[in-house]
């Protein structure tokens, strides 16, 4: 059993130009295997754990799924708000076709969510739902595991729990975990990739690509810098008046974007 | 293959639970307001065929009459909404790869025929009795054409959802003409009262054969001289057919807007 992308490309359309988000990118994933994607925010992670699973579409390419694959976890967002939080989960137990008290069980358990189960999304405290949404995940039995920026949700109280429960659930099950976050790939991950410009660059170990990857966000982080330095002095040398026609075509940008 | 349909009838079956979950939902005793809807937009038709007594065909029951055409006939005017409204209402659910839009549009459907189907049941056991009507002639006939009714009204919705994503405001043009239909398809006037020179111009439309025969195979005294079941089959293929070209067409070109 296994999940491969081979030379997938996918082009978006950014401000009505079309840009290249991933060009001839592949990514072999073997049964039992544990990698992690570390990504610059808004390089693509999420759409890459979407053409994994199978719900966004690409231009080029080509993509094997073999085996049983996950949503990107965590997800809540199909939540049904008025309903209670049982009737939520059993509405995805049928939906997989999972024996239903048996499943509102276990997700309660895993996430530790036990004494909310009757109660609707809104009457719960802001902790339910990211840990609602990660026990949904893996409380479900999948041959690979998608992870989309966490693994685990960061509450203190909950976090060496859920990072047990972890291990347990997707002992000997592939997982990917794609984020901007080292430290969520480091514990868990023994195989790591940077997607940079479009592609997956392999490191044969998790910290070299965690070093790797470090330097590539403090690089960013000086050119943001230096941009933002940039667009400040030019800001200065305008004229008092080209100052307010800049705001007023920002403002016009803004107002066109809403319409849209 | 069969296990890939059985998959995709779960998905359906579940999708369609949580649409019936989610009717009113903000409100006490949630679904049923939605079937207390379905009975108030019908009811309105209903008061005025009594009281008026007009186009009514000699020796039938007013009330059964009316209802028998008139819930069918509402539920094809929901069931062409529907689609464009489940998928915009449910597509949270797509980030499982186990859904997609036909998923939804269909569990969507199936809500709809669901309510219309308990409250035709429901109204027309009543009037039957009110009225002293027998039970209906031909009932296979009778769930067959209701089967016709869910397939064309889905179809035409999504036609209509793919109208509204190149062009949103024709949905607006196309509900003005329908309103027309309502009187023209025999819900209300049965074919028999239009003098039989109109009858070529009105019998393209597949809902006023499926109007017809529901009265004939409701009552054991009302004969269409018009209902064909050969037609209606046809267009329910027809429809089918460009339904599900629309769907795809829409999904892959056009975004979910």
């Amino acid at each position: 059993m296994r999940a491969e992308l081979q030379n997938v490309t996918k082009v978006v359309t950014v401000r009505g130009k079309p840009r290249p988000l991933f060009d001839k990118l592949s990514l072999p994933i073997e049964e039992g295997s544990r990698i992690g994607i570390l990504a610059l925010p808004k390089s693509g992670k999420s759409t890459l754990l979407r053409l994994i699973c199978g719900t966004a579409r690409y231009d080029g390419g080509t993509i094997r799924r073999d085996m049983n694959i996950s949503w990107p976890i965590p997800l809540s967002d199909f939540l049904a708000p008025h309903s209670s939080i049982a009737w939520n989960i059993r509405s995805i137990a049928r939906l997989y076709g999972v024996e239903e008290s048996e499943y509102v069980r276990r997700v309660g358990e895993l996430g530790n969510i036990t004494k909310y189960l009757n109660l609707p999304l809104p009457a719960c405290p802001p902790f339910v739902r990211p840990q609602l949404g990660f026990a949904l995940g893996i409380g479900m039995d999948f041959d690979l595991y998608l992870f989309d920026n966490v693994c685990v949700p960061q509450r203190k109280e909950f976090k060496p729990v859920g990072v047990e429960h972890l291990r347990q659930r997707t002992e000997g099950r592939a997982i990917v975990v794609a984020t901007s976050l080292p430290p969520q790939i480091s514990e868990i991950c023994d195989s790591a990739y940077v997607l940079e410009n479009g592609r997956l660059a392999h490191f044969p170990g998790v910290a070299e690509c965690v070093a790797y990857f470090k330097e590539m966000q403090q690089a960013e982080a000086e050119r943001q810098k230096e941009l933002q330095g940039r667009s400040n002095a030019e800001d200065d040398d305008q004229e008092p008046g080209a100052e307010e026609d800049a705001r007023s075509v920002d403002m016009a940008v803004a107002g066109l974007s809403d319409i849209i | 293959m069969i296990k890939l349909i059985q998959t995709q009838m779960r998905v359906i079956g579940a999708i369609g639970v949580r649409e019936i979950n989610a009717q009113q939902a903000n409100l006490m005793y949630g679904y049923v307001w939605a079937l207390v809807d379905a009975a108030l937009a019908v009811l309105g038709l209903l008061v005025m065929k009594i009281v008026l007594r007009a186009f009514n065909p000699p020796g039938l029951p007013a009330a059964t009459f009316i209802l028998s055409g008139a819930l069918p006939w509402f539920m094809w005017m929901a069931l062409y909404a529907s689609p464009a409204m489940s998928i915009s209402r449910n597509r949270k659910l797509l980030s499982f790869p186990i859904v997609t839009e036909l998923d939804l549009v269909i569990g969507g459907s199936l809500q709809v025929v669901i309510t219309y189907t308990v409250v035709l049941v429901f109204m027309t056991s009543i009037s039957s009795w009110w009225e002293v009507v027998p039970f209906p002639r031909f009932p296979l006939g009778l769930l067959l054409l209701l089967l016709a009714v869910w397939l064309m009204g889905l179809s035409f919705g999504l036609f209509l959802m793919l109208v509204n994503r190149i062009y949103a405001p024709a949905a607006k043009f196309i509900a003005f003409f329908l309103r027309f239909a309502l009187f023209l398809c025999g819900v209300y006037i049965p074919i028999t009262r239009f003098p039989s020179y109109v009858w070529p111009y009105l019998t393209w439309m597949p809902m006023l054969h499926v109007e017809e025969l529901l009265r004939q195979y409701w009552f054991y005294n009302y004969v269409s001289p018009v209902g064909s079941p050969i037609y209606v089959l046809e267009c329910v293929m027809g429809m089918v057919a460009v339904g599900l070209l629309c769907e795809r067409y829409a999904r892959v070109r056009l975004p979910i807007p």
